[in-house]
């Protein structure tokens, strides 16, 4: 039996008769037009540094062009190390539920649904940027067969850069290792002092799957910074502000 | 080296632990829930065996866990654990990632012991069509041969089952029974477990709980059965002919796969394929017909009726006026109702206008997270109206339910389809009749082919009593 053309999402069999649908939907989509319309990309960029939409939640927090996050972020030093963020999609039910059978389930092959809007951000506005996935601890990495962030950063061409290391996570977490991880004071990154590696005088776009608080990648940028980094950005496939599901929560 | 120990002389503290967690099983390593170290011992001696989750096979792979073939349903990716790249199959993704570096693991030790008495304490009567049908079932599974059972929808295809079941438990025979739809594994376990409380019976389907361990009994959606290999003497596959089986041949395979060589297969369906048809009229098949409801009562013939464009109405947020009437004739009469739509969006939107007029009204679809709890709503009597995609128009049974179809002329309800939305009504013997409403904007071929179909049973169904 031969291989027919499927939708990489919802593996359906495409249709590839002049349906209006066929016509108005891109001829080199890996998806179906259905599937492509699950998907919501963040058009404005209303906080200026983050991307965080303006909505009700948000909205009396804003300062200017800058959401209220972000106005605190600006008061710490951590928080100043990261330039600005740029996220593609809403992080809503179905970016959601794709990102459960991308990272979860482990589909990689999934990571190429948006590769097209990826590479074209980074196309217009971070090419002269150098590389780097946000690294995962070793021990997750293994569980998982791959890091999500370097299956994302891999669809740009060019150089990666290397250098940054994440310790993992312990095991099994009590409610006081849970506060500490997530206390600015908990560091996970470290320069990969063998190489002595600097980044002087570099502009480095850190990728990484979603971003939340933006606490994790502040603090992989403040190690990029005292390791001589002139700006760090983050490069996100989405942005989320919502509470996270438990099992999001775990992950992270 | 270590030598090869022998059966007889291989004495593990986990042996009976391990083969019933094992047995008839393809699993991966964490599946298993053991470290290595303690499965070393059963490899070398030769009681487990591994095979690679992944081999090539001509230009393309073959997963050994799912049997896909089809190039198209592989993908690539750099793997962090082995540092190659890996293909892995996107079929079976759901039961855990099987990369070329991955390995399955499988049981060549003893069989399981049964663990669980075979006792039927099913109290009713057979219909003498399902005596008939019970007959034939119990030569099959003494013989391990097939038998295609088409029996008219409410022909009371469990009760069928028992008498087959029973026999083959108490010849220590492993029993499997398929159906291509979660809500109908979770209809049939309580049914059966009644049935058989001396036996163990479980249920897989997506998030199931009870994946692993021994059972009698296995209940299990198509899509689970890529779980096992070799594991079964009894194959009963229900809804033969739904999708997804006779879609997707790789869930033919599996199913082959899960079947010991030599085992009974009997296939169900009220509305066979034509190629099933064939086959039983060419007499490779043998099969045995039901034409008539367990309680003698023939199939309720749907009533056509025309409603105009009733999309351009939804649109509007308006019911027809046709369909709006028979609700309320029906709900007052407090007549459960379902109501059949053609796609995700038409349900939420009839659900939502029906909701404003009758309090409770739920709107469900296939990819529903929450449509099992939605269903037992409705079969609580919390909801008065259930507007649905077409996952419910086979294997759930509503009692006293009536149903109408909004948009019957839409390609999704063919003949079969529409033949088995009408088989959800008139399924007890208190209520036997009710209405079946294909509310249309122009008929269709499938449908004047449903009423036909129905007639016909009908008609032999009423020949068949008199014998
Ligand atoms: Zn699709
Ligand atoms: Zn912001
Ligand atoms: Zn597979
Ligand atoms: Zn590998």
């Amino acid at each position: 039996m031969g291989s027919k053309r499927r939708c990489l999402y919802c593996m359906e069999p495409r249709q590839e008769q002049l349906s209006w649908h066929g016509l108005i939907s891109r001829a080199d989509d890996p998806v179906c037009p259905d599937c492509r319309a699950l998907f919501t990309m963040l058009m404005s960029r209303d906080c200026r540094i983050c991307g965080r939409e303006k909505d009700e939640q948000s909205a009396p927090f804003f300062q200017d062009t800058r959401c209220g996050d972000c106005v605190a972020w600006g008061e710490k030093d951590i928080g100043r190390a990261l330039d600005h963020n740029i996220s593609l999609y809403r992080y809503d039910k179905a970016m959601q539920q794709w990102m459960a059978r991308w990272k979860y389930r482990g589909d990689p092959a999934l990571t190429a649904v948006f590769q097209k809007e990826w590479v074209q951000i980074w196309r217009r506005s971070y090419a002269s940027w150098k590389v780097m996935a946000l690294p995962a601890g070793p021990g997750r990495t293994q569980e998982r067969g791959f890091n999500q962030a370097v299956l994302l950063a891999d669809m740009l061409p060019g150089d990666r850069l290397n250098g940054l290391e994440k310790k993992d996570e312990p095991k099994k977490q009590s409610k006081s290792t849970k506060n500490q991880r997530e206390s600015l004071f908990y560091q996970p990154f470290y320069m990969n002092n063998q190489e002595k590696i600097r980044f002087n005088g570099e502009k480095i776009l850190l990728v990484d799957d979603i971003y939340t608080t933006g606490t994790t990648v502040r603090k992989a940028a403040s190690v990029l910074r005292s390791a001589g980094a002139e700006r760090v950005a983050s490069f996100t496939l989405a942005r989320s502000t919502g509470t996270l599901s438990r099992k999001e929560e775990k992950a992270q | 080296m270590s030598p090869i120990q022998g059966d007889a002389d291989f004495n593990h503290p986990s042996y009976n632990e391990i083969c019933t967690r094992l047995a008839g099983r393809d699993l991966l390593l964490e599946e298993i829930g053991e470290p290595l170290e303690v499965l070393l011992p059963f490899l070398q001696a030769g009681h487990i065996v591994m095979r690679p989750g992944l081999s090539k096979s001509g230009k393309g792979w073959l997963c050994h866990r799912c049997l896909e073939s089809d190039p198209g349903l592989f993908a690539a990716f750099s793997c962090a654990r082995c540092g190659q790249v890996c293909t892995y199959c996107r079929t079976c993704l759901e039961m855990g990632r099987i990369d070329t570096c991955g390995v399955l693991f499988s049981w060549n030790g003893r069989a399981p012991l049964p663990e669980g008495t075979a006792s039927l304490q099913w109290q009713g009567e057979l219909s003498p069509g399902q005596q008939k049908a019970s007959n034939a079932l119990c030569r099959a599974v003494a013989d391990g041969t097939e038998l295609l059972i088409w029996a008219v929808c409410g022909a009371g295809k469990t009760e069928i089952l028992f008498r087959g079941i029973e026999d083959a438990c108490l010849s220590r025979r492993r029993i499997l029974l398929t159906t291509p739809r979660a809500e109908v594994v979770m209809e049939l376990l309580p049914r059966i477990r009644a049935a058989f409380p001396g036996l163990i019976v479980k249920g897989l389907y997506g998030g199931s709980e009870e994946r692993f361990g021994y059972a009698d009994i296995h209940i299990a959606t198509t899509h689970q059965t890529r779980r096992f290999r070799d594991a079964f003497d009894v194959v009963i596959i229900d809804e033969i002919d739904a999708f997804p089986f006779s879609y997707d041949p790789s869930l033919k395979q599996a199913v082959d796969k899960a079947a010991k060589s030599g085992a009974a297969r009997i296939y169900l369906t009220a509305t066979p394929s034509r190629l099933l048809k064939k086959q039983a009229r060419d007499g490779k098949l043998p099969f045995i017909q039901i034409p008539r409801r367990y309680h003698g009562y023939p199939l309720p013939v749907p009533t056509l009726k025309w409603i105009g464009n009733w999309k351009k109405a939804l649109k509007k947020d308006r019911i027809p006026p046709a369909l709006l009437a028979w609700c309320e004739k029906k709900t007052s009469a407090g007549v459960p109702v379902f109501v059949f739509v053609s796609s995700v969006e038409q349900a939420e939107t009839a659900a939502r206008l029906l909701a404003e007029k009758w309090e409770g009204t739920i709107g469900v679809h296939a990819a529903d997270p929450r449509r099992h709890e939605k269903i037992q709503l409705f079969r609580n009597k919390k909801a008065p109206i259930l507007v649905t995609t077409t996952i419910l128009e086979r294997g759930v049974t509503i009692k006293g339910a009536e149903a109408a179809v909004l948009g019957a002329e839409e390609s999704i309800f063919d003949e079969k389809a529409l033949v088995q939305i009408a088989g959800r009504v008139g399924r007890s013997k208190d209520q036997p009749e009710g209405d079946v409403m294909y509310f249309h904007y122009g008929k269709t071929s499938a449908m004047l082919e449903a009423v036909r179909h129905i007639q016909t049973m009908n008609k032999q169904g009423s020949n068949a009593h008199g014998e």
